[in-house]
């Protein structure tokens, strides 16, 4: 059977590492990549979540494709 | 079904072939990135919602009718996709992206810290309260950037391509957009000092 719950569409995975995969073009410098490391978790601090009946919506929508 | 091992490449293929499970698990696991990016950008709630809901059914059309590259990565191809909903209500609005603003929506109704002391709950708030003005502060290219880098994954090549700029355009941007953070988190520090 296909699972439908959406019960975590509404929680915001927060990221464990949040500075991993981030590549640092070589035109930044060493301060700017300092800062830019800083403020990750901030940034990462803001993000949100769409509400559950908006991504039920896109599974509806998906699930009637024809 | 579990499938925090499974790749996203692996969820893509479960779901063209029929399994509804995988666009419900790449949905969880990219939902606050896409969602994120759209809101900065158009800053209205509503408006996110909707863009949101148009990015997946272009990726559900996409998919189903068995167009999708699989060259690229599935996180960038969404967020381009979003961007260029974004770009596309824009010039139907014919306006830049200042907007309309979304303050009275609190992001603390959504994130659910229930085990935080009140002086905790109030440093975060404070914190989100005051990076998400100063990003709004920023010019609305540099925003752009930053936002399609971070919660896009969009490397600085794709950022060109989507923004129709050279690559050391789209670097500069980044650059601009974080020293002006920088200046700006500095002279809000040196305020409170004083």
């Amino acid at each position: 059977m296909t699972e439908i719950s959406t019960n975590n569409f509404n929680t915001v995975k927060q990221d464990e590492n949040p500075s991993k995969d981030v590549d640092f073009p070589e035109d930044l410098d060493d301060s700017e990549q300092r800062f830019y490391k800083s403020i990750l978790p901030k940034l990462t601090l803001l993000q949100l979540a769409p509400k559950e009946e908006t991504v039920v919506r896109i599974i509806h929508y998906s699930r009637n494709y024809k | 079904m579990e499938f925090r091992e499974t790749s996203d490449q692996e969820l893509i293929h479960l779901y063209i072939s029929g399994n509804e499970a995988g666009l419900t698990e790449l949905i969880r696991r990219y939902q606050s990135k896409i969602y994120t990016s759209i809101y900065l950008l158009v800053k209205d709630e509503y408006l996110a919602e909707n863009i949101f809901q148009d990015t997946f059914i272009k990726v559900i059309n996409t998919l189903k009718a068995g167009k999708y590259n699989e060259e690229g990565k599935f996180l960038p191809w969404v967020a381009r996709i979003a961007h260029n909903l974004v770009i596309d209500h824009f010039r139907r609005e014919k306006r830049t992206p200042l907007v309309s603003n979304g303050e009275d929506f609190d992001i603390f109704d959504v994130l659910g810290h229930y085990d935080e002391s009140t002086e905790d709950r109030m440093i975060r708030e404070q914190t989100y309260t005051d990076l998400k003005k100063l990003i709004h502060l920023l010019p609305s290219e540099q925003k752009e950037v930053l936002i399609m880098r971070h919660y896009g994954d969009l490397s600085f090549k794709q950022i060109a391509d989507i923004t129709d700029v050279s690559i050391n355009t789209a670097l500069g941007r980044m650059r601009y957009a974080l020293n002006n953070l920088r200046r700006m988190m500095l002279s809000k520090e040196l305020l409170l000092k004083n």
